[in-house]
């Protein structure tokens, strides 16, 4: 089914109006872009053109177009090894390495478990209980995991009546990782799986009616049903994440830096900011995020050719 | 060739209560129910206790909160001076309702500007479509940074009013594409009965498109609004005039005392905020969202239920 | 009484006040050399100018006198309102805003429209101060974008942002020809501030800023709970580090909650050993106190204090010490002096239990063992300052006017109307001094970053705070190293010296908590170095001399 609406809508369209009105009807959609496409130009294209600090040498106060002009001195950051540039390389690819594979998949299994509760009402409330993490600020976040788990938190102070030693989990750069991992499971799986409830909840209930008539099981019916309807998100999903897999949750980390030190939770953005805003070298950080959004676009250009390769649709499709 | 993501087909409204099959979904084997059940409780568990917590510690007296390090799970004695507090001279009062207008007018002119936007990159036919549709697409990778956009803004003339919170946020790219995934979904004869019929696009869109799409407007609405509810970095960096401040920049200045950051730049009197009062702020940044969500889900349920085929 | 001070050749050789006044004149003409990033002083050293000549406030006199040289004047009782003395005879404002930029770690206030105290203000301003209060930890980056935009408000804190010198040559008003010399008498409570101040507020050759005086009160202190060792019978002196600890281990119980510490002495055991304040300076060259040879000594002590299970669980994360010191959870507590009064105010209102004893002071520094000399660090004499942007430039005067109204000192009319705001609507007069009502608790607006006094010390209710504070000051005054760098401008050191002692901090706290060797101090010191701590070094051995020439 899935498969067929689009050669529909094709259809919809070669199914030959006369031009004439075709065009009147295009002139009409561009009327309907236009308010949208008018802020994406002026508020992510207009300001992009800022980017060219990233061949000069950028004074806030002389302003962008009278800075003297650089040539690739800025790159040379990324060029020639700079220890703290990789090492924020290399927190961030593993941060992310981690997160996809422990926080993706988390939103889709609770998706699927809300989805299967018979009762309405129970689920709503589920759900309801599950999303709310998401509205906390990290500051707070942050505080209550340091409440809860610090080396004088709660658990630690419980442990400690009886004998054993604290946690050491709080500004322990060993720790940091699955630290940083679960707060954002914390925060944000209920949140995520919104999407998918959405997605689930358009599974057309035909197939399901015709695949238990066919006498498959629950299991079946979650390979062959479910996830099937789920692929589509899922593959839109993991495609941004991978877009995404230099940007790191910038907060989060910055607040944490003190306590656990720059070694385990410097990342990109983290060292873009610190070296532009704080450090003042403007230039540096901005061709360092260049670089940075560039791969992103590769990466997901790549992850979309794959995701045609294997017959999905992906992000987009001309 | 076009992408679906979303909705993969509509459904009908199938039994659902009374037969045990629901959805035509076979019920689960009882063990499973019960892990399944364990499970969900635990999540339960894990989220409701800190919140417990937080409702607690902002009511709870401040000695208690000083001696339990910050948070108690269960007050001594109930007490709303930290709301008092919070109250008090009613610049929270006042950036309340900067916070409620710029989520409403926010989310409706985001929503609108989005939906419209997704329709006609779903639609077949618009003129330079494939480079729109690229123009969006890379807003997901790039960020222009903070001082381009702030000179954007400044530009534009939106410092200074309470526009500069909404507008430059006003479209997202990520929710461009997922709702033209959702209006690529609806079946093509609807549309095409229509275009026989003689309806324009707007007609499509507002009798056709957008009745189907109510579960997509409430979740994409939903995004939105708590974007615009949670921002607080626009406002400041963008509005001088304190009298336009939301919410959440009122409320941070309650809390960031307590980051590790502030310490670092100045050696100032950094008094630090109770941890009651820490608490009440932050019950009341996410009673607003709490209180409106089952409103949207049941939109969401009932936008679902809409059958295409019924329409 | 003057103290002027000449502070170069040339400005000797030119003689008075009127004449360095017409040169200052024309040389505003060529300010600057285009082109050139790297600022040759940042000290007063090439200055064609006086210094801004001291004249102090004659007011009431406080309880314990301060000294130019640091110590602040601290008052045990507010001074009574009818002794005050009137600074500014008129209000300074000429009607249209003053605009203003400035921190705030305090909650966030009313409006202008709704906020009496701040209408108050404007009315003894003669002009609304149009004042941006940016929450504290987000000032860095709205000051950026300001600066950015071009539109530096009429009074702003400055951020020590990177290219100061540039930065403020065109975007702040240069302040020389209005307040070098004798000029400053014009504006009497800028006169007030120290002239040794005002060597910081001098960039490439030209006063830039208004200095904000803090003295001593930017020391960090080892803050020790006097009332807990003596409740124990503990010393609240030590003869030596084993005495220390010692000390340390009899008040910690685990157990209950109870560490010496509630974060580490960091500096402390290093002022004990007797490492120098940041750089060692032997008159010509400079040298990073990390690369200290007793650094090893600083790692075996730190080491037996963290094995000693005398310090706080949490020490390492940079919050919560402020409660775990006040709440008793730890008896020592390394933080900035400002915080001495605020502890007593804080612990006044959220510890009430604790209030009625809690007493507090400094520890003293010892030495380390035989053969260690240590002695206590004192910090710079300036943090903030208050620049002028040059949409200011047509009326300079009003402005520096306003900026003089804000600076009266404790003792005159105006620093009670600024502070305190209106009798009876935003304080009333509680046992002869000053005490805020709820509506000025809510309104008041703190300006004390952008524009202040030299800094004085008080805490009504509180003289212990007070004569606390100041014998320490007194104790600081005599004894503590100074850190050679301070007044210095070197743009290597704003650029590259906080990533790079973050590293090593970030370094010191895992070998502390045992995650890295000790040995690797040494090769991470190598690298220091040649990632730039030498640049620094020699950079600030040039400026330094540059200044002396």
């Amino acid at each position: 089914m899935a498969a067929v609406a689009p050669e529909r809508t094709r259809l919809a369209t070669a199914a030959g109006a006369p031009t004439r009105r075709r065009r009147r009807r295009n002139w009409t959609l561009a009327v309907f872009a236009m308010p949208g496409l008018a802020v994406v130009l002026a508020f992510h294209y207009y300001p992009l053109v800022g980017n060219v600090i990233a061949f000069k040498d950028y004074l806030p106060f002389v302003g962008i177009w009278d800075s003297p002009w650089v040539g690739w001195d800025n790159f040379g950051v990324i060029v020639d090894g700079d220890a703290r540039f990789w090492n924020a390389v290399s927190n961030t690819l593993v941060i992310t390495a981690v997160q996809t594979v422990f926080v993706f998949p988390l939103p889709i299994v609770l998706a699927l478990l809300l989805n299967s509760l018979l009762s309405e009402r129970l689920k709503r409330i589920v759900q309801s209980i599950t999303y709310l993490p998401h509205f906390l600020s990290w500051v707070i976040i942050v505080a209550i995991f340091q409440t809860v788990f610090g080396g004088a938190g709660s658990i630690s102070a419980f442990l400690r009546q009886h004998g054993y030693d604290g946690l050491n989990i709080i500004g322990n750069a060993d720790a940091f990782i699955a630290l940083i991992t679960a707060q954002v499971m914390w925060k944000d799986t209920g949140w995520a799986a919104i999407l998918f409830l959405a997605a689930l909840s358009q599974i057309d209930t035909e197939l399901y009616e015709a695949s238990a008539v066919d006498g498959a099981g629950r299991w079946r019916q979650m390979w062959h049903v479910t996830l099937p309807g789920l692929r589509g998100i899922i593959v839109l999903l993991f495609i941004l994440q991978l877009g995404s897999s230099l940007t790191v949750g910038f907060e989060q980390l910055i607040l944490q830096q003190p306590a656990v030190g720059l070694r385990a939770s410097e990342v990109l953005d983290t060292y873009v900011y610190n070296q532009g805003v704080v450090g003042g070298n403007w230039g540096e950080a901005t061709a360092v995020g260049l670089v940075k959004g560039l791969i992103g676009v590769v990466l997901v250009l790549g992850a979309n050719k794959i995701a045609h390769w294997l017959g999905e649709a992906g992000v987009y499709r001309r | 060739m076009n992408s679906i993501t979303i909705g993969r087909g509509h459904r009908k409204p199938g039994p659902r209560r009374g037969t045990g099959i629901r959805n035509g979904q076979v019920p689960p084997h009882p063990l499973m129910r019960a892990v399944k059940g364990v499970v969900l409780t635990l999540v339960c568990l894990a989220i409701i206790l800190p919140f417990v917590g937080i409702v607690s510690t902002s009511v709870a007296p401040s000695d208690q909160v000083t001696q339990a390090g910050g948070f108690v799970f269960w007050p001594d004695s109930v007490d709303f001076s930290a709301y008092d507090t919070i109250f008090a001279g009613g610049v929270v009062t006042r950036a309340l309702q900067v916070s409620v207008f710029v989520t409403v007018v926010g989310t409706a002119l985001a929503l609108t500007a989005t939906a419209l936007l997704a329709y006609a990159l779903a639609r077949p036919g618009m003129p330079g479509r494939s480079i729109a549709l690229i123009l969006v697409l890379l807003t997901l990778l790039f960020h222009p940074g903070m001082i381009p956009t702030y000179l954007a803004v400044k530009d534009f003339g939106l410092l200074d009013t309470v526009w500069a919170m909404i507008v430059p946020t006003m479209v997202s790219g990520f929710n461009v594409i997922v709702m033209r995934a959702f209006f690529m979904a609806i079946p093509a004869e609807l549309t095409d009965a229509a275009t026989i019929d003689g309806a324009g696009e707007w007609q499509i869109f507002r009798r056709i498109v957008l009745p189907l799409s109510k579960a997509i407007l409430a979740v994409i609405g939903l995004f939105y609004a708590v974007g615009y509810w949670n921002s607080f970095f626009t406002a400041l960096l963008y509005l001088r005039d304190s009298s336009l401040w939301p919410l959440q920049l009122i409320l941070r200045t309650y809390v960031v005392n307590d980051t590790p950051l502030a310490q670092a730049d100045l050696n100032v009197e950094v008094i630090p905020a109770q941890g009651s009062i820490q608490m009440a702020v932050l019950v009341i940044s996410v009673v607003p969202i709490v209180l409106v969500y089952p409103f949207l889900q049941k939109h969401f349920a009932k936008g679902v239920l809409t059958g295409a085929v019924k329409g | 009484m003057s103290t002027a001070r000449s502070i170069s050749r040339r400005s000797l050789l030119l003689g008075g006040a009127g004449l360095t006044l017409g040169i200052g004149v024309l040389a505003a003409c060529s300010t600057g050399t285009p082109g050139s990033t790297r600022p040759t002083s940042g000290g007063a050293g090439s200055t064609d100018f006086d210094l801004p000549v001291h004249r102090p406030f004659n007011g009431p006199a406080p309880d314990l006198p301060g000294t130019p040289d640091g110590v602040n004047p601290g008052f045990l009782r507010y001074p009574e309102v009818r002794n005050l003395v009137r600074t500014v005879p008129e209000p300074p404002g000429d009607g249209r805003p003053v605009t203003a930029m400035t921190p705030n770690w305090a909650p966030a206030r009313p409006a202008m429209n709704e906020n009496s105290f701040w209408q108050y203000l404007n009315s003894q301003l003669g002009s609304d101060l149009d004042v941006q209060l940016v929450p504290g930890a987000d000032y860095a980056n709205v000051f950026s974008t300001t600066v950015a935009s071009g539109e530096l408000p009429d009074l702003f804190t400055l951020y020590r942002a990177p290219r100061l010198p540039e930065l403020l040559e065109a975007e702040a008003v240069d302040l020389t020809d209005h307040l070098a010399g004798d000029a400053i008498a014009a504006y009497p409570n800028l006169a007030n501030i120290p002239t040794e101040a005002w060597r910081f507020s001098v960039y490439n050759g030209r006063i830039r800023t208004i200095p904000l005086w803090r003295g001593l009160r930017t020391s960090n202190v080892l803050f020790q709970r006097t009332d807990l060792l003596e409740a124990a019978g503990l010393p609240t002196e030590f003869s030596d580090f084993d005495e220390f600890l010692d000390v340390a281990r009899e008040i910690s119980d685990p157990a209950h909650n109870r560490w010496a510490f509630a974060n580490f002495p960091m500096e402390f055991l290093r002022q004990c050993l007797g490492i120098d304040n940041r750089w060692t300076h032997d008159g010509e060259d400079f040298v990073s106190y990390w690369a200290d040879e007793r650094q090893a000594d600083f790692f075996e002590a730190g080491r037996k204090l963290m094995d000693a299970g005398v310090v706080h669980p949490d020490a390492f994360t940079g919050a919560g010490h402020k409660e775990r010191f006040m709440s008793g959870e730890s008896v020592f507590a390394a933080d900035g002096m400002s915080a001495w009064a605020a502890y007593y105010q804080n612990v006044a209102s959220s510890f009430p239990d604790v209030a009625g004893t809690f007493k507090i002071d400094g520890t003293r520094v010892f030495d380390f063992a035989d053969g260690y000399d240590g002695a206590p660090w004192r910090g710079a004499d300036v943090l903030e300052q208050c620049g002028i942007g040059n949409g200011a430039q047509d009326r300079i005067e009003t402005v520096l006017a306003v900026a003089n109204y804000l600076a009266a000192p404790i003792g005159s009319v105006e620093k009670l109307a600024s502070w305190y705001g209106k009798e009876g609507d935003h304080f009333t007069i509680e046992n002869g001094e000053p005490a805020r009502t709820e509506t000025g608790n809510v309104e008041w607006l703190n300006l004390g970053l952008l524009m202040n006094a030299p800094f004085e010390v008080e805490a009504p209710g509180f003289p212990d705070a007070v004569s606390v504070q100041h014998a320490f000051q007194t104790y600081l005054n005599s004894d503590a190293k100074r850190n050679p760098a301070d007044g210095l401008y070197v743009e290597s050191l704003v650029a590259n010296g906080g990533s790079l002692d973050i590293t090593m901090t970030d370094l010191t706290n895992e070998i502390l908590q045992g995650r890295q060797d000790a040995g690797a101090w040494r090769t991470a010191v190598d690298d220091y170095q040649l990632n730039g701590g030498e640049e620094i070094a020699l950079e600030l051995a040039e400026v330094y001399a540059a200044t002396r020439s």
